[in-house]
């Protein structure tokens, strides 16, 4: 084979290579754009990583518009985390949009409980809504719950309810494949089947107390009845937390946390 | 043994019954004795104070506490004829009490105009005896007692058939104390309806927005009223002396029209009530009744003693504070709830404004307050927020009131309060020091800190689908199932393992076709290498340990007849028997007799034999 032959060999195989390249190149792009959700939305199709960092750099210049609207951005593309809903809390605090504000840090709560940044800006931002009254349960098993497993999201409290239901299993075997002395099983048993029923009651009621609940978004009045000109019954304050308990029309019915209800409109009030 | 159970039945039905009846005996002697048990009282009335001549009036001598009393004749008056309807016996239950009363009832025909006096009389009830009050009729010509009011207020001849009467019980009060006042309606011979709340004048007294009312009998000089009472407090808001009223009454009065009355003064036929009530021979008309005036004399609070805090709250409180929660971090919110009960002026209780303490103001920030008030109750929530962690205590608080019993004031304190605040690690002011100055003392410096947000985060972390919630999960739900299934398995497997154990006759029967798979394996190795006695000693042996195991019975007793007998009739496929009986001979052919079978043979048994165990294994 001359040299001429093997460089002619050479191209041809350059050429055969750049053309898989071309058609892969093709194949790929379609697709991950068949794939890729946000380019079918029609949303921007940056990273949701590139939003938060861009977001982070607007937030530091002060340019809290462009953060919230990042941030924002990142949530319509389908994803959430504590982090996220802290700072967009954080961003729209900065805002002055205080109802905004107090709603993504209690959305940032579900999601990190524990997080001392989020507790003490929560706590701040929850100190300038006008009247805010803080949840105070009435019975002795809702102060429980609120105190001991406050501290706890409800993906964890399920966990932690499972693991203790695996431990009371492995145990109820392990007393008979070891042939334990029943005093000793029964013990064992009843110790970790109440363990598990005081987490599963938690899990339950923690359940029912977040469903409804919602953050109203600007001053308003809250009225006897679902008609504009029903009797003022008291006056909820942007930021003031409430449970939504039914709905007729546009109106809602709310129940402040001390118990007292009215009707305000749908659009006062986002759910957390 | 049926016949004892019905005895007992019948004697606990029994039981029951007494039971139950001394319950009911008891019951009755002491509702007897609360009957028994009521005073005796006698009174007089009569339906009207004034009659026209040729009309009547009914006279009733009603006697309560008892029902055994002679009827009374009416007394001996001149120019009053009396006509006796009968006796009308009345139970009554007041209060939870029992009352029971009779009533003697006559009808008095005036035989003349004038001004007649039924005497006082005396009935004897239970060896005491009892004495009526007089009463004084009034006669007049027919036609001149009219029918009803003219226009106007009340007519003349009236007054005494419907009248308002106010009262009050104090003459003398003092600014601001809550007067009770009694309006009362009277009514006798005639019917109002559609009467109104009364109105009255009220110049420097400010009117309670409630009015009580309720409605009863009440005799005045013999005559039987029914009486409409309304009841409100009023409050002074000036001294001196002040007038209440007139109280004015409306309503409608239903009278008698003046046909039926015709027809009524001369019997008949259509002198029948249901007749006059049928054809409607009744009218009304609107009325307007006026009561006299009342004077008042207000005073003024007394200087004496008289505390700062005073605010005008006259009456008979109770005070009442509390703060909660009571152990907070700075800039928690501390509920403080003050309130008062009692009975007094509740429009001019004010509860102390702490919120103009400076006092408080440099420890506290304080929301608007939220006050209510109820019937006997003002209460007033207001939310306070520690400002930093050196408050340990919320102070006392103090309300004051003129004692209207007493005539003196009082001053109520309560607290203070003792609360723990904790910092939040932000707090607005902290020590951060204790330095020292020139004379040696200690001395707190303060330094005051800015509140604001902490920063955000810089890393993002992990992120999850938007509302996704583990454990609404499949995956959760999946991982829950498996370990439940997997639980479940393993406590079957140690109950088998358990009767294994513990059941010979179940482990044998569990292990007879593991022993009978080893047995004919066994011999399908002999049959491979021709050696025909070993083949149908092991298939022979293989059978009877199979069914010795299944059937639980000892080895050597497993024939081919002990089988059919203990397994009888059990659904086993035709041709079973057989070729199990055409194994066991070939096997003792083959063992006593050494008869010659060949390879064929051998398989054909090795087949049955395992079609055998198969079949019995089905079962």
């Amino acid at each position: 084979m001359s040299a001429d032959e093997r460089t002619q060999m050479s191209a041809d195989k350059k050429n055969r290579l750049a053309q898989i390249k071309k058609r892969f190149g093709i194949v790929f792009l379609i697709l991950f754009m068949g794939m890729s959700p946000l380019y079918a939305q029609g949303v921007s199709s940056e990273m949701p990583l590139q939003l938060f960092v861009k977001a982070g750099f607007a937030y530091k210049e002060g340019r809290y518009e462009e953060a919230v609207k990042a941030y924002e951005e990142i949530l319509a593309q389908g994803q959430e985390n504590g982090a996220l809903y802290y700072n967009l809390g954080n961003a729209y605090f900065k805002q002055d949009k205080l109802g905004k504000a107090v709603l993504n840090y209690e959305r940032a709560k579900r999601l990190i409980p524990r997080d001392a940044d989020l507790n003490a800006n929560k706590r701040y931002a929850q100190s300038l809504v006008k009247y805010y009254q803080k949840p105070a349960a009435s019975s002795v098993w809702g102060r429980v719950v609120q105190n001991q497993f406050g501290v706890f999201a409800l993906d964890e409290l399920a966990w932690i309810t499972f693991g203790l239901f695996v431990v009371a299993a492995i145990f109820i075997l392990l007393a008979l494949y070891l042939s334990w002395p029943k005093r000793n099983m029964m013990m064992a048993l009843i110790c970790v089947a109440i363990l598990f029923a005081v987490c599963f009651g938690g899990f339950i009621t923690k359940m029912q107390d977040q469903k409804g609940l919602g953050v109203v978004m600007s001053d308003v009045d809250a009225r006897f009845e679902p008609r504009d000109e029903g009797t003022v019954h008291f006056e909820l304050y942007e930021g003031s937390k409430v449970k939504a308990v039914t709905t007729q029309g546009g109106w809602v019915k709310v129940e402040r946390l001390d118990g007292k209800a009215g009707w305000v409109l749908k659009d006062t009030i986002e759910k957390i | 043994m049926r016949t004892t159970r019905y005895g007992q039945r019948v004697m606990k039905m029994k039981q029951k019954f007494i039971i139950v009846m001394l319950v009911a005996v008891v019951s009755s002697l002491f509702f007897m004795g609360q009957v028994l048990a009521a005073d005796v009282s006698v009174q007089a009335t009569v339906d009207r104070a004034t009659v026209e001549l040729g009309s009547f009036f009914q006279f009733t001598l009603t006697v309560t506490g008892t029902q055994d009393a002679e009827p009374v004749d009416f007394p001996q008056v001149e120019g009053l004829q009396a006509r006796y309807l009968g006796p009308s016996k009345r139970i009554s239950i007041i209060n939870g009490q029992h009352l029971v009363s009779i009533g003697f009832m006559h009808n008095v025909y005036p035989l003349k105009t004038g001004t007649f006096q039924i005497p006082a009389i005396s009935i004897l009830v239970d060896g005491k005896t009892h004495t009526t009050k007089s009463i004084s009729i009034r006669v007049v010509s027919a036609g001149s007692n009219t029918t009803l009011p003219g226009s106007g207020s009340q007519s003349e001849g009236l007054q005494d058939k419907i009248f308002v009467v106010m009262g009050t019980p104090r003459k003398e009060t003092y600014l601001n104390e809550a007067i009770p006042l009694t309006i009362k309606l009277f009514i006798t011979e005639f019917r109002m309806e559609h009467i109104q709340y009364p109105e009255f004048e009220h110049v420097g007294f400010l009117k309670d927005g409630e009015i009580k009312h309720k409605q009863y009998q009440q005799v005045v000089g013999g005559v039987a009223y029914n009486v409409v009472e309304f009841k409100t407090n009023i409050y002074p808001t000036r001294t001196g002396v002040l007038t209440i009223g007139p109280a004015k009454v409306t309503g409608e009065v239903v009278f008698k029209g003046s046909g039926s009355r015709r027809m009524r003064r001369f019997g008949g036929f259509f002198s029948d009530d249901f007749f006059e009530d049928f054809f409607g021979g009744y009218e009304t008309k609107s009325v307007t009744l006026e009561s006299v005036d009342l004077t008042v004399k207000v005073l003024p609070w007394p200087e004496e003693g008289k505390p700062e805090s005073f605010s005008g709250a006259v009456g008979n409180f109770g005070f009442d504070v509390s703060v909660s929660p009571q152990e907070v971090t700075v800039g928690d919110p501390i509920t403080l709830r003050m309130t008062v009960t009692g009975e007094g002026n509740f429009r001019a209780v004010k509860l102390p404004e702490l919120d103009k303490r400076e006092d408080l103001n440099m420890d506290f920030k304080f929301y608007d307050p939220q006050i209510t008030s109820e019937q006997g109750m003002k209460r007033l929530e207001q939310v306070v927020i520690p400002k930093n962690d050196k408050v340990k205590e919320f102070p006392a608080v103090s309300f004051s009131y003129f004692d209207v019993d007493q005539r003196k004031y009082r001053v109520v304190t309560k607290g203070p309060f003792s609360i723990k605040v904790k910092s939040d690690g932000s707090g607005e002011i902290k020590v951060v020091g204790l330095p020292l100055t020139t004379t040696g003392q200690i001395v707190h410096q303060e330094e005051y800190l800015g509140k604001d947000i902490r920063f955000i985060r810089d890393q993002i972390g992990r992120l999850q689908p938007r509302g996704f919630q583990m454990y609404k999960s499949r995956l959760f739900a999946v991982v829950i199932g498996l370990f439940v299934l997997v639980w479940c398995g393993a406590i079957f497997a140690f109950q088998v393992s358990y009767k294994i154990k513990t059941d010979v006759r179940f482990a044998r029967r569990m292990q007879a076709p593991r022993f009978a798979r080893q047995g004919l394996s066994k011999a399908k190795g002999y049959m491979v290498k021709g050696e025909k006695e070993q083949f149908y000693d092991t298939v022979f042996k293989t059978l009877q340990k199979y069914f010795s195991n299944k059937f639980h019975m000892p080895a050597g007793a497993v024939t081919f007849d002990t089988v059919i007998k203990v397994v009888g009739d059990k659904g086993l496929k035709a041709g079973v028997f057989e070729s199990l009986k055409q194994i066991f001979d070939e096997c003792e052919m083959v063992r006593y007799a050494a008869a010659q079978l060949d390879e064929n043979t051998m398989r054909e048994s090795y087949k049955k034999a395992a079609e055998v165990i198969d079949a019995f294994e089905r079962v």
